[in-house]
């Protein structure tokens, strides 16, 4: 029964947002009509939208994972933007460095990389609460901008492709690029790699002894202490796989689409891996939907846009809804509160 | 005798049914202090709250000096002058006393707030009624008995005629209960009329005039103090003359099976919760009982205990082997068990469900896994067992831990304690907010334990409590042990804890 | 030396206003028990609002008003479902902040046809003041800044004495620690919450209108820059403080009047633009340790 209420709850918000998503593509575009069926139908309409849709949803998928980890444990991670783009960078050199190697180990220790790096810079976050009780929230965000200007620097300096036009890195071996599913799109294996992972996670988090004080943590933090169990290491260790998992969205990306690293590829990654979390309550399973759903505006915009004059911002806009009415759950609470008040008189 | 409050057929019911109130008619007379008494539950605080304008009822009608009262919010109570002192006190720790008294009726000069105006005023009225405090002070900053009196003063500052106190003395000391019945005195004299609500009987049957007594939501009767003896009391409010307590046996002194602290010291929030030189032995089978004002190293020595405070010197020492530096998990091993002073803050986790409350505490017992995961059936069978056995109501394991009364959340932490038969059981004010009934359920499961041969470390601010069934009680007093002495009778007992709960005056000076 | 000491005094003001503004309308939330994650947003509407209205009526005051009204109403939204609809805070500031980036940017394409950009002559900035003060010292010091940065220093004293002097400061102070009580004494503590917001609303907006009417004259996307979370950090270091929010504010604005100065240096520009964070970072954590350290004895 609950369940039930829950997903029409869902179901109404996600349509209420996709009107108004209709809403500004009317008022905006001089033809609607072709616009709109666009931006629904496009992303089905041949393997090339719908594999590149499933493709953008990979890193969201992780960021999401990413940023339901560290709020179990009550801790917010809000520097997933910097970890994606540091650990993409780390991971992108030692591919780089490792040219030699056979690809299934270089893959491996690359994505190890990403993921320490990832992980090392946001348990630093969780290390300063552990510590100093330093606001979580907003070092790991303010750490995040300074990242991502040194990250910056690195593309446009040191670590730049002198022969790319752009500040991008150069190449590394292409057999370590992921082998492809769905020609000619992007899609590419990560997909299943990142699927694992969520499964894991989603074990580790309902049913093992870390998980489950991962969540104690979270929920009671004075009692959690009465446990004996290790708060602050739980916390540091939490934003750690946070930040890892971020890492590893950043890496996946590079080592299945783009082959090398690119400046400001990853921006927003890590934004709109805070909403598909928030969307998804939080439930490591509930992040694959949410973030192929972001996705899929996303796409949908974009090839609406091909076809007609909406420029893809459209999708932003819907995508802002979305997590607008899905986050304000006193809506329903409220009204449900209306009623049964008028009940009782 | 004219009637300052009269209430007539009152009946509340809350959303899904739980009926509150039901039709109970209440006539208060100016000038008396009139006690509502009834167990947790019996609806006493939902009719202070419909009184103080807080609640609305569903039917019924109030009088206040024979005019209908219309009460749809705290204002409209301030305007019949009818006040209340909560019993969770409401006031803003970092405000000044006299920033907290006149919030929401502030004078003013221009636009400031006119502090020399509200000050004076608050001293004429604090001494008119013998309570001295200082307006300036910040709440944050003074103790219990005198943030009590603030509560008191907003009330009076708003002209209050009709004074409600919900529960006011459960946080206090026997001192301040004194001071505070002092207080009802004056506040009578002055032609005020109060409304006082409690559990407690002895209370009741000293300071009333007259005594209501409510049970499930319904009113049983309304006794003159004369008619009134604890017993009638009792049974009116639990319909139920019994107060069953099972035979306490003796307590061993075996060796291997001891606990004890050898000359502890451990840093605290404050100086005088800091432990000072602290020694203490509990035999196996003995409840060693810990009497102090709350704030006075309880706490620290419970945290010093279990591993969350290291201690800076001493020994602390169980069944012959010293703990000092074990981790909270080893010492859980070793088969400590505890029973949280806050069951909601440090026993439980609300949000989560009955089974998985079950574990907490033990989540590192190898095994509740296999391959890194959760046995599901076997913890199933676990929470079956404590549910059934501590009879939790109600009996479903996938309950919210929030959705169970305060009486069985206290059962499910004593069932997951003792589910591991602990040697040594601390338990911290275990009856803390419960009825009578639970308290009984809660304090015949302790003296089972200490016939069972477990030490058991009771820490209460209860009187009753600590003197029924401790054998050994120590007083605690700004981190030290000023007193202790083998419990044979009850009353000298509570003599000599009242005696030692001031603490000596010559032994403050000493400390640093 | 002289000019350089005046230039990055002068720098040092006009950045700091922006983010001085913003923590004073966060502080006031903060006392009234929100904190404010939307500040990022509100001030980007406010610059946003700012851009259009000074283009489209060719006024300044115009400008400031638009941007004042439009950073108010996205104000009332975000307390419309914190305060009444019970929404959790962070995820409604977030979603407003997504929303108000990706929607400045769709209107700057849909209604200027610019790329991430709008700027136009038709945009007027605010007005300097300027009285000459007979003494260049003086005038360097104290002339020209724009209208907003002494409005600005004088709000930080009118917040001040409203907060801790006044009856409405006080129960503000009162919703954020002890609701309830002032749920007892009679007063509405929704009334105070959107009282707040407005507030912080108005405060937001004027501070986009500085980043875009006065720093520079135009509007780009996310020009507001992370500047309304260092606010909200400014505002959590400072604990309430004004005075400290004052000095976190012109130490933020000077480190970025530095990396100002640095680009024009031979320094990579990734490093002075990441000063002002990391400065804000050192910050954070130094205060933490003291007052942790504090609390501790």
């Amino acid at each position: 029964m609950k369940k039930l209420e829950e997903s029409m709850r869902v179901l109404i918000t996600i349509i209420i947002a996709l009107m108004i998503g209709v809403l500004a593509i009317t008022l905006t575009s001089k033809e609607p009509g072709i616009a709109i069926k666009y931006f629904f139908t496009g992303p089905f309409s041949s393997a090339y939208f719908f594999g590149n849709m499933l493709a953008a949803s990979i890193p969201l998928m992780l960021t999401g994972l990413a940023t339901s980890i560290a709020f179990s444990a009550s801790a917010f991670n809000l520097g997933l933007e910097g970890q994606v783009y540091f650990g993409a960078l780390c991971g992108t050199y030692v591919a780089y460095e490792l040219n030699a190697v056979p690809p299934i180990i270089a893959i491996i220790v690359v994505l190890a990389v990403s993921f320490a790096a990832g992980g090392g810079i946001a348990a630093i976050s969780g290390y300063l609460k552990s510590k100093w009780n330093v606001d979580e929230l907003i070092s790991s965000l303010l750490v995040s901008y300074t990242l991502i200007y040194i990250v910056d620097f690195f593309l446009e300096g040191p670590f730049k492709d002198p022969a790319a036009g752009l500040a991008a890195s150069p190449y590394f071996n292409k057999k370590f690029v992921l082998p492809k599913i769905l020609l000619p799109s992007d899609l590419h294996i990560g997909i299943f790699i990142v699927l694992a992972i969520i499964i894991l996670f989603s074990i580790i988090m309902k049913r093992n002894k870390f998980g489950y004080e991962v969540r104690i943590t979270g929920k009671n933090f004075r009692f959690a202490k009465y446990a004996g169990i290790p708060v602050k290491k739980v916390v540091i260790m939490a934003m750690f796989f946070s930040g890892g998992i971020a890492g590893l969205a950043g890496m996946i990306d590079i080592l299945g689409i783009h082959g090398r690293m690119i400046r400001g590829y990853s921006a927003g990654y890590g934004w709109n891996g805070i909403a598909v979390a928030l969307i998804a309550r939080n439930n490591p399973l509930l992040v694959i939907p949410a973030a192929i759903f972001f996705a899929f505006l996303q796409s949908g915009a974009n090839v609406s846009a091909l076809f007609s004059d909406v420029t893809p911002e459209v999708a932003r806009i819907i995508q802002a809804a979305v997590f607008y009415l899905v986050t304000a759950e006193g809506l329903l609470f409220f009204l449900k509160k209306k009623r049964m008040e008028k009940g009782q008189t | 005798m004219k009637a300052a409050l009269r209430l007539e057929s009152i009946t509340k019911t809350f959303p899904g049914g739980i009926i509150a109130n039901h039709d109970i008619s209440l006539e208060v007379y100016e000038g008396e202090i009139h006690s509502i008494i009834g167990e947790n539950g019996a609806g006493k605080t939902t009719l202070m709250k419909i009184i103080s304008g807080l609640l609305k009822p569903d039917k019924g009608k109030i009088y206040v000096y024979g005019r209908e009262a219309k009460l749809s919010g705290p204002l409209d109570a301030i305007s019949y002058k009818i006040g209340m002192v909560h019993q969770h006190f409401v006031l803003i720790p970092r405000f000044t006393v006299a920033e907290n008294i006149v919030l929401g009726m502030e004078k003013k000069k221009g636009l400031n707030l006119d502090k020399e105006w509200i000050n004076e005023h608050i001293r004429k009225i604090s001494t008119r009624y013998g309570m001295e405090v200082d307006p300036t002070a910040r709440i944050e900053e003074i103790p219990v008995g005198e943030k009590q009196k603030v509560e008191i003063l907003k009330v009076l500052y708003r002209n209050a005629n009709i004074i409600i106190f919900d529960e006011p003395t459960s946080v206090l000391s026997p001192e301040e209960i004194k001071e505070l019945f002092k207080i009802f005195r004056l506040l009578i004299k002055n032609g005020k009329t109060i409304l006082f609500i409690s559990h407690k009987l002895k209370e009741v049957l000293e300071i009333s005039d007259r005594i209501t007594v409510l049970r499930k939501g319904m009113k049983v009767g309304t006794l003159l103090r004369t008619e009134a003896t604890s017993n009638n009391l009792a049974e009116m409010m639990i319909g139920n003359k019994q107060r069953l307590i099972i035979q306490k046996e003796k307590g061993s002194s075996e060796k291997d099976k001891q606990f004890q602290i050898e000359d502890l010291e451990a840093k605290g929030s404050t100086l005088a919760s800091s432990l000072k030189n602290i020694s203490i032995k509990i035999n196996s089978g003995e409840i060693l009982g810990i009497a102090g004002v709350e704030g006075n190293g309880q706490e620290t020595l419970v945290n010093t205990i279990i591993g969350i405070i290291p201690p800076s010197k001493g020994r602390i020492i169980f069944k012959g082997r010293e703990m000092n530096k074990l981790t909270p998990i080893e010492r859980r091993e070793m088969g400590i068990g505890i029973i949280p002073s806050d069951r909601q803050k440090e026993g439980l986790l609300l949000r989560a469900p009955v089974k998985e409350n079950c574990l907490l505490g033990y989540q590192y017992k190898k095994e509740y896994y296999r391959f890194g995961t959760f046995k599901e059936d076997y913890i199933y069978e676990i929470s079956r067992k404590i549910v059934s056995e501590y009879d939790i109501q109600p009996p479903n394991i996938y309950t919210k831990a929030a959705d169970l009364s305060g009486g069985n959340q206290q059962r499910l932490i004593l069932g997951r304690e003792l589910y591991h038969n602990p040697e040594f059981l601390i338990a911290v004010r275990p009856t803390r907010g419960l009825d009578l009934k639970s308290t009984i359920y809660i304090h015949n499961k302790l003296i089972e334990m200490k016939n069972k041969g477990t030490c058991i470390l009771l820490i209460s601010y209860d009187l009753d409590e600590l003197t029924e069934l401790s054998d050994k009680i120590a007083v605690i007093y700004e981190g030290k042990i000023i007193d202790s002495f083998i419990n044979t009778e009850s009353e000298k007992s509570k003599i000599r804890i009242g005696v030692a709960l001031g603490g000596v005056k010559y032994e403050i000076t000493e400390t640093k | 030396m002289g000019d350089l000491f005046f230039t990055v005094y002068r720098a040092t003001v006009r950045m700091a206003i922006p983010v001085l503004l913003a923590s004073i309308g966060g502080l006031i939330t903060y006392y009234a028990g929100i904190m404010n994650v939307a500040m990022e947003g509100l001030m980007l509407s406010g610059a946003f609002a700012g851009v259009v209205f000074s283009y489209m009526y060719s006024s300044a005051l115009m400008g400031i008003v638009g941007a004042v009204i439009t950073a108010v109403i996205f104000s009332l939204l975000y307390s419309l479902f914190v305060t009444t609809l019970r929404a959790n805070n962070f995820a409604i500031g977030f979603a407003l902040n997504i929303f108000i980036s990706s929607l400045t940017l769709y209107l700057t394409r849909v209604m200027f046809r610019g790329q991430n950009a709008f700027n136009s002559p038709n945009i007027r900035a605010i007005p300097h003041l300027s009285i000459d003060l007979r003494s260049q010292v003086l005038n360097n010091l104290f002339m020209n800044f724009d209208l907003l940065v002494y409005i600005s220093i004088a709000l930080v004293f009118i917040i001040y004495y409203f907060i801790f002097k006044t009856p409405f400061g006080l129960w503000l102070r009162a919703a954020g620690s002890r609701p309830d009580a002032l749920t007892t004494a009679g007063i509405h503590v929704s009334i105070i919450q959107y009282s707040s917001s407005i507030l912080c609303g108005i405060f937001c907006g004027l501070a986009g209108a500085q980043l875009s009417l006065s720093n520079v004259v135009m509007f780009s996307k996310d020009m507001s820059g992370g500047r309304g979370f260092v606010a909200l950090a400014v505002v959590l270091i400072a604990r309430g403080k004004p005075s400290i929010v004052l000095i976190l504010s012109l130490l933020f604005g000077l480190f970025d009047a530095l990396s100002i100065q640095l680009q024009s240096a031979h320094v990579p520009s990734q490093f002075p633009l990441m000063l002002p964070y990391i400065m804000t970072i050192v910050s954070l954590i130094v205060v933490t340790f003291v007052q942790e350290r504090k609390s501790i004895h």
